[in-house]
C-alpha cells in the first residue's frame, strides 16, 4: 500500500476514535446536566416543603386561634380571624404568598364534610356536624401549576359544645 | 515512530474518558445522601396525633378513662383498641400506617397496627400511682 493512503487510513481512524469519544463526553455532560437540574428541583420542593412545616407549626401556636389553655385551636376563633385575613388581603397576601390553608375536621367526621364552617353554618343548630372543614386563608395563583401540600394533625376544641375532635391542618403552597 | 504515537494517544484518551466517566459516577454516588427530613416529619406527626387522641371523648367518656378501664378490665381494652384504631385511621395521612402500644407500670396492656418499627410519639399519664405510657409509631407504606 502506499504510504499515504496508509497514513490517511490511520489519520481517519485517529478523527473517527476523537469523534465518538467526543460525543460520550458529550451525552455524558447531557446526562449529568439534568440529572443535576433534577436534583436541584428536589432540593426546592424539600425546602418549600420545610418551609410550609415551620409555618404549619407556628399557625397552630397562633393567640389568634389558639386556645386558651392546651394545644389545640379554638374553632369559634377560626371564622373572625379568617374574616380579619380577608379584610387585610394585601398584607397577608404578601407576607403568605400563594397558598391555601384549611383545618379540615377527620374525627369524628361530619356527616357534611364536603360543606364549608364559614359563618352560615355557625349559625344554624346543627353545627358543628352540619360542616366539614374551615379555610383560614386562600390565595390561589390564576394558573396554579402543582401545588404542594404538607399537613399535621392537631386537636380542635369547640367551645359550644364542649367538646374535642381531631383536625388536620393543610397548607397548599402553589408553584 | 508514528504508529507508536498513534497508539500512545489512543491509550491517553482511553484513560483520559475512563477518569470522565468514574467522576460522573462518584457525582452520582455522593449525592444520594438521603432524606432526614421525612422522619422528622413523622415524629411530629405521631407526637400531635397522640395529644390530639388524649383529649377525646367517645361516647361521652373520656379517652384517659378508657385507659384506666382497660387496666382494670382487660374486656374494656377491645373497645378503647376499636375506637383508637378508628381515629388514628381517620386522622394519618394516606402514605402512613400506625402502630400503638400501651403500658401500664412498664407492662403491656395493649398493642395492635402494622408498625413496629418508625417515628415514634408517646405521651405519658399518672393516675393512682400507675404511669400510663402510649406510644404511637408510624412508619410508611
Amino acid at each position: 500500500m502506499r504510504r499515504s493512503s496508509k497514513g490517511q487510513i490511520e489519520m481517519n481512524e485517529t478523527l473517527l476514535v476523537v469523534f465518538f469519544i467526543v460525543l460520550i463526553i458529550a451525552i455524558g455532560s447531557l446526562l449529568y446536566y439534568r440529572y443535576f437540574m433534577e436534583t436541584a428541583k428536589t432540593q426546592v420542593e424539600e425546602l418549600s416543603e420545610q418551609e410550609m412545616s415551620v409555618l404549619l407549626a407556628s399557625i397552630t401556636e397562633m393567640g389568634e386561634i389558639r386556645c386558651g389553655q392546651g394545644d389545640c385551636i379554638d374553632t369559634s376563633k377560626i371564622i373572625p380571624f379568617s374574616n380579619v385575613i380577608k379584610a387585610h388581603s394585601a398584607y397577608y397576601n404578601a407576607d403568605l404568598g400563594f397558598k391555601k390553608i384549611t383545618l379540615e375536621i377527620v374525627y369524628p367526621a361530619s356527616e357534611h364534610n364536603k360543606a364549608p364552617c364559614d359563618l352560615r353554618a355557625y349559625q344554624q343548630s346543627m353545627y358543628p356536624n352540619n360542616c366539614g372543614f374551615y379555610t383560614l386563608y386562600e390565595n390561589e395563583p390564576k394558573q396554579a401549576k402543582k401545588a404542594i401540600t404538607v399537613g399535621s394533625p392537631v386537636s380542635i376544641y369547640y367551645p359550644e359544645t364542649d367538646e374535642y375532635r381531631i383536625g388536620r391542618l393543610k397548607i397548599e403552597s402553589y408553584a | 515512530m508514528r504508529k507508536g504515537q498513534s497508539e500512545t494517544m489512543g491509550l491517553l484518551v482511553i484513560v483520559i474518558l475512563f477518569i470522565v466517566i468514574g467522576m460522573i459516577y462518584l457525582r452520582f454516588r455522593l449525592a444520594d445522601t438521603g432524606n432526614d427530613y421525612g422522619d422528622v416529619r413523622n415524629s411530629i406527626e405521631a407526637n400531635n396525633l397522640l395529644k390530639a387522641v388524649m383529649k377525646l371523648k367517645i361516647g361521652g367518656i373520656d379517652v384517659n378513662e378508657m385507659i384506666w378501664s382497660c387496666h382494670e378490665e382487660a374486656d374494656k381494652c377491645r373497645i378503647l383498641e376499636r375506637e383508637l384504631d378508628s381515629a388514628f385511621k381517620s386522622s394519618l395521612s394516606e402514605r402512613l400506617n400506625f402502630g400503638y402500644v400501651l403500658k401500664a407500670n412498664e407492662l403491656e396492656i395493649l398493642r395492635f397496627g402494622e408498625c413496629s418499627l418508625g417515628m415514634v410519639g408517646s405521651f405519658i399519664a399518672v393516675r393512682d400511682g400507675v404511669v400510663f405510657e402510649s406510644r404511637l409509631t408510624l412508619c410508611n407504606k
